[in-house]
């Protein structure tokens, strides 16, 4: 009986002094920190595992606090990655949730050839050469953004363009600095609508390049004044812009995403047949109207011209009955 | 193989000179229409002094420098401007074009002449160096004034004139030294008065045996001839001074550090010409050749003259042409178009047929190490590489290599030559010197 | 010469990683660059020494006068963790550059095992404190050789073409097992 005795006064004894001692020290030994680490270090997995390549949650914790620059943490997934945006994003209030947008929709049959590239094939050695498309703006289709890409939601399809899937992708921006042409851009996951095109060429340039090529012509600004022209490149600033803005665009460059995903605007030969007609039909309506509108002010031109008739008669008239008054 | 110098590492691959060698230069009569780059040289880009409209006379300055380390860019006919925008370079990117169309006067510009250029100023003969648009013609285009300027705190004891053209196929500067030899050592002569440094050389493999003759004849008692030996890359500036003086020049540092400046043969020709003629830098002799073109042979070219008017001149490709190279096979870049100019440092066109291109896949790094023999620097291609090829780059920066990859590589191939595997190592060098370039100007 | 002995033995023969396999966690976890691996030896030799003269020191003045060996374990433990703590704030405080060095591998000791281990091991072959000592500070320096050598090896890996399936954890894990095979070759260095 003594023995269980001493021995849980002795565990009891050396627990609480060692109690006793750490919450001592840690008020003599308290160090100011940045609060968002230890939430940050909450939202982590705890596992200290190391696999995010730092020494343990609370380095990768720190790291997260004192600049934005990190890799997501591996374990966690984007979970962790959103809990982890939401604290630090709370300081930086309300950011909006961003994408990445590949801005180009030249895939190769829409666009010029240059040549063969042989040799290292990723974008970063393509581009030192110019590509292997016409136009210096083009997706290159090598795949840098993809593979740095945390949650696989770039792909390169069979056009050869990279394509982000808006749904999954986390808005990190690694894939921007990856790209070497600088053609993809974060966009506020809210927008609706896109310029799917990089090309700061003049019009002419462009039109020789390629088939979808934005050449600056700044029809679509005279839709939708969120488009804005910024060297021979349309830029939409806007949120959900007007739907009708993509028909006007002669070179079908602007994809509305309430009608179709960019995946399928780039990539799917069905959409594009069914936004061809879409725009067909958009145009007939239009010419129709114009015709309507045209119609209608002749009309009226016409009634005004006869109602001046009559007016030059009724002067006339009374012309002739004064004349003969007199 | 007493007496005939060298340097470490290196490589001999098949020299094929002597499908050019042996013909004479030939006199290419400027086009209708010259796109002449404002971009010719390493440092800043030229600023344009001209706009569209403009007549400009033949060697009238077109475009002006842009810094201390940058070329003006002269007229190569005279004129009218027909239009100032962006062209395609041989580089492979676009930049600012002029484009000239040609009245077929060659109306000079007004120039001045010197016969005694040794009882000038020697700054005067640098500021006309400097207003000709002289750059390095062995094919890195550095603006030759830079290296008229060593700074005070370090002397030169040696001038190296470059007449080794290591690099395959191209033989320009051969049939330079054979004809026109008088003009290359009164060039070096000028340059020696410029730096007052007394020692001159000029550096020559052994496989060019009648210019090594004619240069030494030439040359008399004004200087030495050294014969080098036939080795991949010895006209490199490092290997060649290394061969002559027997100075190695250590990692990261210029040449001026062990006292020694190198300029290319063509340069100093270049410089004569320059000096006493006044006629600034607008031609140079280009190697058409290769086994993808009908006749191979030299030609003097204006540059802005199109890659394939030039090769239209020659006689025209063969039927299986199928690669473009601008420059040697070793250091030139491949082009996948014959539509842009031919600009200063264009020493050679080199057309393969399609049997001749290298086109085979290539794998993994088997660490054999023979890169690191073939390194005329003694650096590590293999371990650079793969950091390279998996995007390490942070490692590189970590490491400390970044200026070893910046600065000391410079680009011979040697390494992509003796790979087993086919690696290209030096195109990987290439797209991280980009990728450290651009990271430095953030 | 024993001191000697044991510290040879506790660097090549007995080393704690590679033929005890203790402290797996860190050698796998924190191998992925040189440098890091290096501010984790530096902290588990500070710590390993540090527990283990604590702990037997404790285990000589207390457990041992009141008959408790068997309560070793937990009692370790509990020691060695609330220490980890301690040393953790107090170098905090008192040398931030030091924490910025070890500070952060200090919390992922806490759990190794390769600490409890040498300090049981200590008073299981009943070393005196010299030799507790020698055992403590040379088999920290084993970890450590064990560690940096596996972190050059995955450094040098990174580079390499390695087959899709074999990529990350299994071809570090089979580099970790030749490695193991290759300090067995040690075995029979220091005779008994």
């Amino acid at each position: 009986m003594s023995e269980i005795l001493t021995a849980i006064l002795v565990l009891t004894g050396v627990g609480l002094a060692a109690g006793l001692l750490l919450s001592y020290f840690s008020r003599v030994f308290y160090v100011e920190e940045d609060p968002r680490i230890d939430l940050v270090e909450e939202a982590l997995p705890g596992a200290n595992c190391g696999a995010c390549g730092m020494a343990g949650c609370r380095d990768y914790a720190k790291a997260v606090a004192t600049s934005q620059d990190v890799p997501g943490c591996p374990v966690g997934g984007p979970e962790t990655a959103v809990k982890i945006a939401e604290i630090m994003g709370s300081e930086a209030s309300e950011v909006e949730k961003m994408v990445a947008l590949v801005k180009c929709a030249g895939t190769m049959e829409r666009t010029t050839r240059r040549g063969e590239l042989v040799g290292i094939s990723d974008c970063r050695s393509a581009s030192l050469i110019g590509g292997n498309k016409e136009c210096r703006y083009g997706c290159l289709g090598y795949g840098d953004c993809m593979s740095v890409c945390p949650v696989n939601a770039i792909k390169i399809y069979s056009g050869n363009i990279a394509v982000v899937d808006p749904d999954v992708c986390i808005g990190c921006g690694l894939c921007v600095k990856a790209c070497p042409l600088g053609i993809i851009d974060m966009v506020p996951a809210s927008r609706t609508m896109h310029v799917l095109c990089s090309s700061k060429d003049a019009g002419a340039q462009v039109k020789k390049a390629c088939q979808v090529g934005c050449i600056g012509c700044k029809i679509c600004s005279r839709k939708d004044s969120s488009f804005q022209i910024e060297d021979n490149l349309a830029v939409f600033t806007g949120t959900e812009g007007n739907a009708d803005a993509p028909f006007v665009c002669p070179n079908d460059v602007i994809v509305d995403t309430r009608v179709y995903s960019v995946l399928s605007f780039v990539e799917s030969e069905k959409a594009r047949e069914h936004f061809t007609n879409a725009k067909e039909k958009f145009k007939t309506l239009e010419r129709e109207e114009r015709a309507r509108i045209a119609a209608e002010k002749k009309a009226a031109l016409e009634k005004a011209k006869n109602s001046e008739k009559k007016d030059d008669e009724k002067i006339k008239k009374s012309a002739e009955k004064q004349s003969r008054e007199d | 193989m007493s007496g005939i110098k060298s340097f470490n590492g290196g490589i001999h691959p098949a020299y094929n000179k002597d499908l050019t060698s042996g013909s004479e230069t030939v006199l290419m009569p400027a086009p209708e229409r010259l796109v002449v780059p404002v971009g010719q040289h390493i440092g800043a880009p030229a600023n344009p002094v001209v706009k569209k409209g403009d007549i400009v006379k033949l060697g009238q300055m077109i475009a002006e420098p842009g810094g201390f380390v940058s070329s003006p860019v002269h007229s190569p006919v005279s004129g009218k401007v027909i239009s100032v925008q962006p062209e395609e370079h041989p580089m492979g990117s676009r930049i600012m074009a002029i484009t000239i169309e040609n009245d077929g006067e060659d109306t000079m510009v007004e120039h001045q002449t010197i016969s005694e250029p040794l009882e000038k100023d020697p700054d005067e003969l640098k500021e006309i160096v400097k207003n000709s648009g002289i750059v390095g013609m062995g094919g890195a285009t550095f603006p030759s004034h830079v290296k008229l300027s060593p700074p005070a705190d370090k002397p030169i004891d040696f001038i190296i004139l470059n007449g080794a053209e290591c690099e395959p196929y191209l033989t320009a500067d051969h049939r330079l030294m054979l004809e026109n030899p008088e003009s290359i050592v009164s060039g070096l002569e000028i340059i020696s008065h410029i730096t007052g440094v007394k020692k001159l050389y000029i550096g020559i493999e052994i496989n060019k045996p009648d210019a090594i003759k004619k240069i030494t004849k030439a040359l008399g008692k004004k200087g030495t001839v050294v014969p080098l030996a036939v080795k991949y890359p010895q006209g490199a500036e490092k290997q060649l001074i290394k061969a002559v003086t027997g100075r190695e020049v250590p990692p990261k540092h210029l040449p001026m550090e062990v006292g020694a400046i190198v300029f290319n043969v063509a340069t100093a020709h270049a410089i004569n010409k320059a000096v006493t003629e006044g006629i600034p830098l607008f031609e140079r002799i280009v190697t058409v050749t290769g086994h993808g073109v009908q006749k191979p042979g030299n030609f003097l070219v204006r540059t802005g003259t199109m890659v394939s008017e030039v090769v239209d001149f020659s006689g025209g490709y063969t039927d299986d042409a199928a690669q473009l190279i601008l420059g040697g096979p070793m250091m030139g870049k491949s082009s996948a178009t014959d539509g842009v100019p031919v600009i200063k440092g264009t020493g050679g066109i080199l057309v393969l047929p399609s049997a001749e291109m290298l086109t085979d896949a290539w794998g993994p790094c088997i660490r054999c190490g023979m890169c690191l023999r073939a390194c005329p620097n003694q650096q590590n291609p293999q371990l650079l590489g793969n950091l390279i090829e998996k995007g390490l780059f942070d490692k590189i920066t970590e490491d400390k290599l970044e200026e070893i990859v910046l600065d000391d590589c410079f680009e011979c191939g040697s390494c992509t030559f003796v790979c087993p595997a086919n690696r290209p190592i030096v195109q990987f060098f290439h797209m991280a010197k980009a990728y450290f370039r651009a990271q430095k100007r953030k | 010469m024993q001191y000697l002995l044991l510290a040879i033995n506790s660097v090549f023969i007995g080393n704690l990683i590679l033929s005890k396999f203790l402290g797996i966690c860190p050698f796998l976890g924190v191998s992925r660059k040189v440098s890091t691996a290096l501010g984790m030896s530096m902290a588990v030799l500070f710590v390993m020494t540090m527990a283990s003269t604590v702990t037997w020191v404790l285990f000589y003045t207390l457990l041992e006068p009141f008959g408790l060996e068997y309560l070793r374990t937990i009692v370790f433990i509990l020691v060695i963790a609330s220490l980890v703590q301690l040393t953790e704030m107090a170098i905090q405080k008192i040398s931030p550059a030091l924490y910025e060095a070890l500070g952060i591998y200090l919390p992922l000791i806490t759990t190794n095992c390769a600490i409890l281990g040498v300090a049981i091991d200590t008073i299981e072959k009943g070393y005196n404190f010299v030799g507790m000592l020698v055992y403590a500070v040379f088999g920290a320096i084993g970890f450590a050789l064990a560690l940096l050598l596996f972190a050059g090896l995955r450094e040098r890996l990174e580079t390499s073409d390695v087959p899709d399936a074999f990529k990350g954890a299994a071809s570090s894990l089979i580099v970790a097992g030749i490695l193991s095979l290759a300090f067995m070759g040690f075995s029979g260095l220091v005779p008994g």
